[in-house]
């Protein structure tokens, strides 16, 4: 079986933090070095902070909560 | 075994994990599948579940020292060792659809979608697929609690696929739900193949005309949504006169569709539809299909 890491909602940011990544004033998240940058999600958008639900390797592919992000991310895990 | 990052994890958390929950040997042996990261002030800094092998670490409730440790390799987890991070819920959902996709029941549809339909919609199906299985869930359970959570898994999946895909994701959606794909796609191919015996592309061709409509028109079909009304139903019937069909069928999940369809029939059972004849009505548990015919003299 797979060993599964999960984080909390409440943990959010710090996971968000370990990644160095932090949240501006519109709710999007940006990288903490240059906040200027936005971070793009898995489907190639921007993506705010209540959006934001997984990280996977691959130049660091930050998950959306959606079905459609999780459909693109189950084809990731399956063609490993 | 545990990956390299659990166990440098682990190492480094041993007096935490001897003082707070009192376990020696949670490194040896198949003792975790599930590390949960939790940033909760009121909480212990470790928790762990035996029987679910769950093992939750409180980053704010750490010593600083050994939280500093730990979240750069958490960071290594996922950069180097190719750890996915989700979010509780994420993970459920992920777990759902794959679980979902994979039973057997859906083996056949699949294989349909993937070698038929156009590329372009073979992702639409396979949530419309999703949310169906939601749909099946749903009516195996009696628990009140379960069925709310299913509900909004239902709700929420479905403005998903409609904020991805529009009105075509939102008719797919339904055709799913309602078993388009055996009772009507797979047949229509197969008549396209019979049709076109020798030239495959053709009969392809032919059969993605009909997709196309059907998905993107609803020639013969209406989906009743909880603002529609019996006269709101009547006026999309008509309005789809258009495409020369001598039928239509009108499908309802749930008590208030199947009333307001039950209501459409009834007047046209009591003489008050001058356009329509009821076929047939289906109702089963919480589903509705109300077949009705388009009177002979009023077909175009």
């Amino acid at each position: 079986m797979n060993l599964k890491l999960t984080f909390s909602k409440l943990a959010k940011k710090d996971i968000l933090n370990i990644f160095d990544k932090t949240v501006n004033a519109d709710g999007c998240v940006v990288e903490k070095k240059d906040p200027s940058q936005k971070v793009l999600a898995i489907d190639g958008n921007e993506l705010n902070y209540d959006e934001f639900a997984g990280i996977k390797k691959g130049s660091e592919i930050f998950i959306k909560s959606d079905l459609n992000s999780i459909v693109k991310l189950a084809d990731i895990l399956s063609s490993r | 075994m545990l990956p390299t990052w659990l166990k440098e994890v682990l190492e480094i958390l041993k007096p935490e994990i001897k003082t707070t929950i009192k376990i020696e040997n949670l490194h040896v042996g198949d003792k975790i599948v599930n590390v949960n990261i939790d940033s909760n002030q009121t909480k212990n800094s470790l928790e762990y579940k035996p029987d679910q092998k769950f093992l939750t670490i409180n980053l704010p409730a750490l010593p600083p020292e050994i939280r500093k440790q730990i979240e750069p390799i958490l960071k290594k987890a996922v950069d180097v060792e190719d750890q996915t991070l989700l979010e509780q819920s994420t993970e459920a959902l992920l777990e759902d659809f794959v679980k979902k996709e994979n039973l057997p029941e859906n083996k056949e549809t699949l294989n349909f979608i993937s070698q038929n339909v156009p590329t372009d919609d073979v992702d639409i199906w396979r949530k419309a697929l999703y949310i169906r299985g939601c749909f099946d869930e749903l009516k195996e359970t009696t628990d009140e609690d379960i069925k709310k959570a299913i509900g909004y898994k239902i709700k929420r999946s479905k403005h998903d696929v409609i904020s991805a895909y529009g009105k075509k994701g939102n008719n797919i959606a339904n055709l799913c739900t309602a078993n388009y794909i055996k009772t009507w796609l797979m047949p229509l191919y197969k008549n396209s193949c019979e049709l076109y015996p020798m030239d495959i592309n053709k009969a392809k061709e032919s059969f993605e005309r009909i997709y196309q409509k059907i998905t993107e028109e609803l020639p013969f079909t209406i989906f009743v949504a909880g603002e529609m009304n019996k006269e709101k139903i009547n006026a999309e019937a008509k309005n789809r006169l258009k495409y020369g069909m001598d039928f239509f069928n009108i499908h309802g999940i749930g008590r208030q569709n199947i009333k307001t369809i039950t209501a459409f029939a009834n007047d046209i059972k009591s003489g008050n539809n001058p356009i329509f004849e009821v076929e047939k009505i289906d109702e089963e548990g919480n589903v509705i299909l109300l077949v009705v015919n388009v009177k002979i003299d009023k077909k175009l």
